[in-house]
């Protein structure tokens, strides 16, 4: 009983040793998608590589902008990643790197959850009481959520490479930092041209 | 397991005599233990499994119900293991 409570921490901090390719691909772009519909709902969008807000105006919130916007700076991090790690090795397939680092992105249906529900002032009011954002229960606790969903995201960033790309200490940590800045840079750049 | 370390020093051991168990006949020599025995017992069973399966890391896989790159990290780390040993 033991085991299987710490396999399933284990697995819970690195699914990868188990799931990779094709199945963590097909997998993650699924919940990509959920991920996608949820924060339609929630008036919240990803469009970074490792980050989630509220929109200003819900009404900006198009069906084409949450679908396409956390794709392509999902697809900005894969690519980035890809080729920072051909630098130190050619010993990896694309695919179990695509398949571990869209899987990656799961917990951030968590994070779209706790957006669900949560009305925000306008910008207006905002401005005229900044803190008035934190006596929002809904917002507290989405800010809450977020923050542990981003450093689960990055975890599982960190095991996503290192299973994916066998890079360990120095070079694991300076691919996925480099990748993460560079995609950003990319997926900004992108994003205000479609 | 066959001990491959000087449990005093750590250093590596050698073979100094063997025997047949039907007669009884020692052969004594100083012997270099074969690189797969300096491999750990998990990592000996590795090897066999992936002979076993023909060298194929998917079956490796599906067998230890592990991913596809977790099974190749653990092949490439036995190949830098024996390479080690032959630079030794």
């Amino acid at each position: 009983m033991l085991m299987k409570r710490n396999d399933f921490t284990g697995l819970l901090l690195n699914p990868f040793s188990r799931v990779a390719g094709w199945p963590a691909l097909l997998a993650g772009l699924c919940v990509m998608a959920l991920t996608a519909v949820v924060g339609y709902y929630a008036g919240a969008l990803s469009d970074g590589v490792i980050d989630v807000h509220f929109v200003d105006d819900q009404a900006n919130l198009t069906w084409r902008k949450a679908m396409l916007f956390p794709l392509v700076s999902h697809a900005c991090l894969v690519v980035v990643c890809a080729l920072i790690s051909l630098i130190f090795t050619r010993n990896f397939r694309l695919l179990d790197l695509a398949g571990t680092l869209t899987f990656a992105r799961v917990p951030f249906l968590f994070s779209m959850l706790a957006g669900l529900g949560v009305t925000l002032p306008s910008v207006a009011e905002i401005a005229a009481d900044p803190f008035m954002l934190f006596r929002n229960v809904g917002f507290v606790i989405f800010l809450l959520v977020n923050v542990f969903v981003v450093v689960w995201v990055v975890v599982w960033m960190v095991y996503a490479v290192r299973v994916s790309c066998d890079l360990k200490s120095g070079k694991l940590a300076m691919v996925l930092i480099l990748s993460i800045v560079v995609a950003e840079v990319l997926a900004k750049y992108l994003l205000v041209r479609i | 397991m066959l001990p491959v370390y000087c449990p005093s020093c750590h250093a590596q051991l050698r073979v100094r005599r063997m025997q047949c168990e039907q007669c009884g006949t020692e052969v004594s020599g100083n012997y270099e233990l074969p690189e797969l025995a300096l491999l750990s017992p998990d990592e000996q069973l590795f090897v066999l499994q992936f002979v076993k399966n023909s060298g194929s890391l998917k079956e490796m896989a599906a067998l230890r119900r592990l991913s596809y790159p977790t099974v190749r990290n653990m092949l490439n780390e036995i190949i830098f293991k024996l390479n080690a040993y032959e630079t030794k």
